[in-house]
């Protein structure tokens, strides 16, 4: 199996929207693949298509027409329970609010456990990403005892327990600080050297500046795809 | 694809901890506990309201019967068997047949008995010492004499009175045996049980004896039976009597109910053993010219007839107020979907699927649906005890009851936990129906189909105000369903309608190009606009209750009224005295008290009225009259009375005119007679005619019954006649009337609407509840966003006053002008008794309906208050951040 096998893979997908009577399009005719082991950046302006694209590597939209595949299946080919079931076991997702991705009367450990518990694996083994995330020392903290930088960071090693084929990341970096900007960056690099395939939708140059390859959209089109 | 730890999503944190977690959000917690409260009321008031309704008849009915009537009375009349023995059969059957009677009490009777030249009744009945006022004399073998009797014929105890026989006896050669008198000593001498106003609960088993037969007399037939004197003796004395007087006596051996505050379960099992063992004395050879009586089968039968019936009407407003309370759940599940989403949303990454979110939030709610469970079926228990007909109520009921609240919960629970996970179903990236369609079914005007099956269902339910019901234990009136269904779906029909109209007018009056006079008008229309929907909804949820509440206390205060008014016009006023002699007003009384003479065979031309001679100047007064008759006050029509020329009033269909009364010996009197539609107290269907006292002649004044008509509560007045030492003949009460007549279970109906008042009220609290939550964190934000401005906190508290009080108000508004319209549509319809004047009287609540605006507007003060207060404590920092 191919590392692009194994991370994500949008091919001719489409996906359109309507607002107000009017049909208005997300997404044309876009080809974009985030192979395992590399960080994947999409960048674009707002209304680029950037969300969507998300939306759809996760399961939580269909597209129109194209395939979306995920550690090489093919989301529109399952049913609901089967996306639920892709989504439990190869997908993370950190949102940009870290807010939004804790719960809050979970601490540090019990966020992992719980992570480890949906995905099958030993209850341990999240708690082996905390070190290189540099929040070991938080284990029993809740979410409210953390800063906004490490709320994000134990966002992205809860989302990563497992680990998952793919990570997603909306704007990881949107509400942080430089500081904290790098040591999520640092993060997603220590989750993608494990062979996770990292996709982050991001304004900030600081993260796609340092990703492996860089997706482009305007206008629902690719228009720019480097390496 | 790895497989989930063991256990499932159920052993996993967020599911395991549910029930704990909702504590953390108080709010939402309440809003659920209120809204299954709401839910369960209903569903469990049905059962106990029912039984309460059934234990209600029962006791209107037990409550005029003798005791010993209701339970088992067995008569021996001439001593067929030995009386101890049959006490013991009596008491050995009762044992294994009829549990529930209390002692037997047994009385040994010789009626019409010769003592000199008098006839009398002679009774012995065990303990009767404890139950007569003795005036002299004391304990010992012999007669006790009721001392009018004793004073007529000047004895006293320590004399003897002379028994005649009445036992006839025949030897075998055909010749009649003689026995001498005997002579029987008195031994005591005791006040006249007759001058007692309320008979003590131990004689009326045998009050025929000194009072008479009162079937006999009200009939008029045997009236001048003459009612004999009551001599009491021991039960010795009366054995010796019986076997050396050779006078007839009859046994009665009577065992009443334990206790009479029976449901009618207990009713029923109690008058199904009475039977039974009625027929095994029967059986085992107690016949012959043994009577056995018992008067509770009928009444159990009745009042289970009318908890049958009531059924029809009491069933549907349950499940309609269940279907209320289960949208409110869906509200509150919908609610702690929008409140839960950001931890919804992490599960869904992570594959939770809708239906098991939906499990995790029936879990959450658990611990406020059990507790909305608890105190709604406390609140339903707390209702009907306190505003149902009666406060008994069975225990079958009460399982029934608690039945109904578990379903209810149950049910509860899953829509809540089915509400909660269609609503995640967008969360989890299920596809939502598609957007042409819920545009077309949300501007569909569904509701006109409302109206229509109201429409529908007016004309195809009859004409018939109310339906009555025959069964072998009487008629009874049940409340057509029209008069709830249709005005219930009308007025959905306009709260819909009316709703979707306002919205439109909202949003064309907001989006008004004119300037705004002030920044604070400018942000009012704003903020209208941009929450027309949610405004007018919560408008509109506070104006259904309001208006299902407002016709509710309508239909019962009219159909109260309506009742009360024909009771009193039957009745004559609140309380009618008819005394055994005349006698003067009480001090106490006077102002609200009128004498009247009553005679109900006079002769009016060719024609039979029933007189009432009255005193023109305080009857009016007292006399119960409603205005809308013969458009006249009763002070008015009286006026002719005290004309110089010899006035009269007399009902239909009496013409006016001269007219001529004739009665007895006295001299026929030519009246001039005016005749109005209806007077009060008819009687036979004769007409009324009002005369003045002082006009009537000497043998009228001779053989009429006197009466006292007054206004007022009856226990007052009733202590009032007993320490005036009046001789009371009979004591009647307007409301009695009522009370047991097959006209009550309307008002059960009724009442139990009135109670829905409360669970309505409850509906559209939980309503703006949910909806301030739900909009808490942007009205947070909006305070923070112009407190920076520079709006002063103060008048944005009275711009969320003015947002929040005035859909509230003009919701309560439109909810009682609603009710108002209903109960003047059917207005006819809330008559039970279309025959009987004055016709329908319209009463409105006002009192209630004030209240009820008073207390909305209260409410939103209050909560608008509270909440600005919250807004007030906000850290502007912390909300732009959104840190919640």
């Amino acid at each position: 199996m191919t590392s692009t096998e194994q991370g994500a893979g949008c091919v001719r997908v489409s996906r359109s929207y309507r607002v107000d009577g009017h049909l208005v399009p997300a997404l044309v005719h876009v080809d974009v693949s985030a192979p395992a082991g590399m960080i994947t950046a999409v960048i674009g302006p707002s209304g680029s298509g950037k969300s969507t694209l998300l939306r759809l590597l996760t399961g939580m939209d269909s597209p129109d027409e194209g395939t979306v595949t995920i550690a090489g299946q093919d989301i529109g080919a399952l049913s609901a329970a089967g996306r639920a079931r892709l989504r439990r076991s190869r997908l993370g997702l950190v949102r940009q609010d870290p807010g939004d991705n804790l719960l809050a009367y979970l601490t540090v450990r019990q966020h992992l456990r719980l992570a480890a518990q949906i995905r099958g694996v030993p209850e341990e083994t999240g708690e082996a990403l905390l070190a290189p995330l540099g929040i070991d020392g938080r284990v029993n903290h809740l979410p409210h005892q953390l800063s906004g930088g490490e709320r994000q960071r134990v966002a992205i090693a809860f989302a990563a327990v497992g680990p998952p084929s793919v990570l997603v990341a909306d704007e990881p970096t949107g509400q942080l600080d430089h500081g904290n900007v790098d040591a999520v960056v640092a993060a997603l690099r220590v989750i993608a050297d494990a062979g996770v395939a990292v996709v982050a939708a991001t304004h900030d140059p600081a993260v796609w500046q340092r990703a492996d390859r860089v997706v482009r959209l305007q206008a629902g089109r690719v228009v720019q795809e480097a390496t | 694809m790895r497989g989930m730890a063991h256990g499932g999503w159920l052993s996993l944190a967020p599911w395991r901890r549910g029930p704990l977690l909702l504590l953390r959000r108080p709010s939402v917690a309440v809003a659920i506990a209120v809204a299954v409260a709401v839910a369960v009321l209903p569903a469990a008031a049905g059962p106990v309201f029912l039984s309460s309704a059934g234990s209600a008849t029962l006791r209107a009915r037990t409550s005029s019967v003798c005791p010993a009537a209701l339970g088992s009375q067995v008569v021996a009349p001439e001593r067929p068997v030995d009386p101890a023995v049959l006490a013991t059969a009596v008491t050995q059957e009762a044992q294994a047949a009829a549990e529930g009677l209390g002692d037997p009490a047994v009385t040994l009777v010789s009626a019409a008995v010769a003592v000199g030249d008098n006839r009398v009744n002679i009774a012995g009945r065990n303990g009767f010492e404890a139950h007569v006022q003795r005036i002299a004399g004391g304990p010992g073998h012999g007669l006790w004499l009721p001392d009018r009797f004793a004073a007529e014929h000047g004895l006293r105890p320590g004399d003897t009175v002379t028994i005649s026989p009445n036992v006839e006896e025949w030897s075998a050669d055909n010749v009649r045996r003689v026995w001498a008198p005997t002579a029987v000593p008195v031994v005591a001498i005791y006040r006249d049980l007759r001058d007692r106003s309320g008979d003590d609960p131990f004689w009326c088993g045998i009050s025929t004896l000194y009072r008479g037969d009162p079937a006999q007399q009200a009939g008029g037939l045997g009236s001048d039976v003459p009612v004999l004197d009551l001599l009491l003796a021991d039960r010795a004395s009366m054995l010796a009597i019986a076997s050396g007087a050779h006078v007839q006596t009859a046994q009665r051996i009577e065992r009443a109910p334990a206790t009479i505050d029976l449901t009618a379960p207990e009713a029923t099992r109690l008058a199904a053993g009475i039977t039974t063992m009625h027929e095994r004395l029967r059986t085992t050879g107690y016949d012959g010219r043994i009577l056995y009586r018992t008067a509770l089968p009928p009444l159990a039968g009745r009042a289970a007839l009318v908890e049958r019936e009531l059924r029809g009407t009491v069933l549907p407003i349950s499940a309609g107020g269940l279907l209320v309370g289960l949208a409110v759940v869906m509200a509150a599940g919908a609610f702690w979907v929008r409140r839960r989403e950001r931890e919804l949303v992490v599960l869904a990454t992570f594959g939770a699927t809708a239906p098991w979110l939906g499990v995790k939030a029936a879990l959450e709610a658990l611990p406020a649906l059990t507790a909305g469970a608890v105190g709604g079926w406390s609140l339903a228990w707390l209702l009907v005890a306190r505003v149902g007909p009666s406060s008994d109520v069975s225990g079958a009921a009460l399982v029934q009851s608690l039945i109904a609240a578990g379903s209810a919960f149950l049910l509860a629970a899953a829509v809540l936990g089915v509400t909660a996970a269609l609503a995640c179903r967008p969360l989890t990236g299920a596809p939502a129906p598609k957007a042409r369609v819920r545009r077309r079914l949300a501007v569909a005007p569904w509701e006109l189909l409302l109206l229509a099956a109201a429409a529908g269902y007016w004309s195809t339910g009859g004409d018939r105000s109310m339906v009555r019901l025959g069964s072998q234990y009487g008629t009874m009136v049940q409340l057509p369903g029209k008069l709830l269904v249709v005005p219930m779906l009308a007025m959905l029909c306009l709260c819909v309608l009316g709703a979707r109209l306002a919205t439109a007018a909202v949003r064309r009056w907001t989006r008004s190009t004119t300037v705004a006079r002030s920044a604070v008008r400018l942000l009012y229309r704003r903020r209208l606009r941009h929450s027309a929907a949610a405004a007018v909804t919560l408008a509109l949820i506070t104006a259904l209750p309001v208006a299902v509440a407002g016709y509710g206390a309508t239909a019962t205060r009219t159909v109260s009224a309506t009742l009360a008014a024909q009771a009193r016009l039957g009745a004559g006023s609140d309380v009618v005295i008819t005394l055994a002699e005349p006698g003067a007003i009480p001090a106490t009384l006077a102002g609200r008290a009128t004498p009247v003479l009553r005679v109900d065979y006079v002769q009016l031309d060719d024609r039979q009225v029933s007189l009432l001679a009255v005193d023109p100047v305080t009857f009016a007064d007292v006399a119960f009259w409603d205005d809308r008759l013969d458009d006249t006050t009763l002070a008015e029509a009286t006026r002719a009375l005290r004309a110089p020329a010899k006035g009269a009033i007399a009902s239909a269909p009496v013409p006016d005119g001269t007219a001529t009364m004739t009665f007895g010996a006295d001299p026929p009197v030519d009246l001039e007679v005016t005749s109005l539609s209806t007077l009060p107290a008819p009687r036979g269907g004769y007409p009324v005619l009002l005369v003045d006292r002082a006009a009537v002649g000497q043998e009228v004044l001779v053989r009429a019954v006197p009466q006292l008509w007054v206004r007022g509560d009856p226990d007052p007045i009733r202590a009032a006649v007993d320490a005036a030492g009046l001789r009371v003949a009979s004591f009647s009460v307007a409301d009695d009337r009522l009370a047991g007549t097959f006209y009550q279970p309307v008002t059960y109906t009724f009442a139990y609407l009135s109670a829905l008042s409360l669970l309505t009220a409850t509906v559209a609290m939980v309503g703006f509840l949910l909806y301030l939550e739900s909009r808490l964190r942007v009205l947070r934000r909006g305070y923070a966003m112009l407190r920076l401005m520079g709006l002063r906190s103060a008048v944005q508290g009275w711009l969320l006053l003015a947002e929040l009080a005035g859909s509230l108000v003009a919701g309560c508004a439109a909810g009682l002008g609603l009710a108002v319209t209903a109960a003047v549509a059917v207005r006819d319809q809330l008559n039970v008794d279309p025959a009987a004047p004055p016709g329908t009287v319209l009463s409105f609540p006002w009192p209630v309906m004030a209240g009820l605006l008073t207390a909305v507007g209260c409410f939103a003060v209050l909560v608008a208050v509270v909440t600005h207060w919250r807004l007030t404590r906000s850290r502007t920092s912390e909300v732009l951040r959104d840190i919640d």
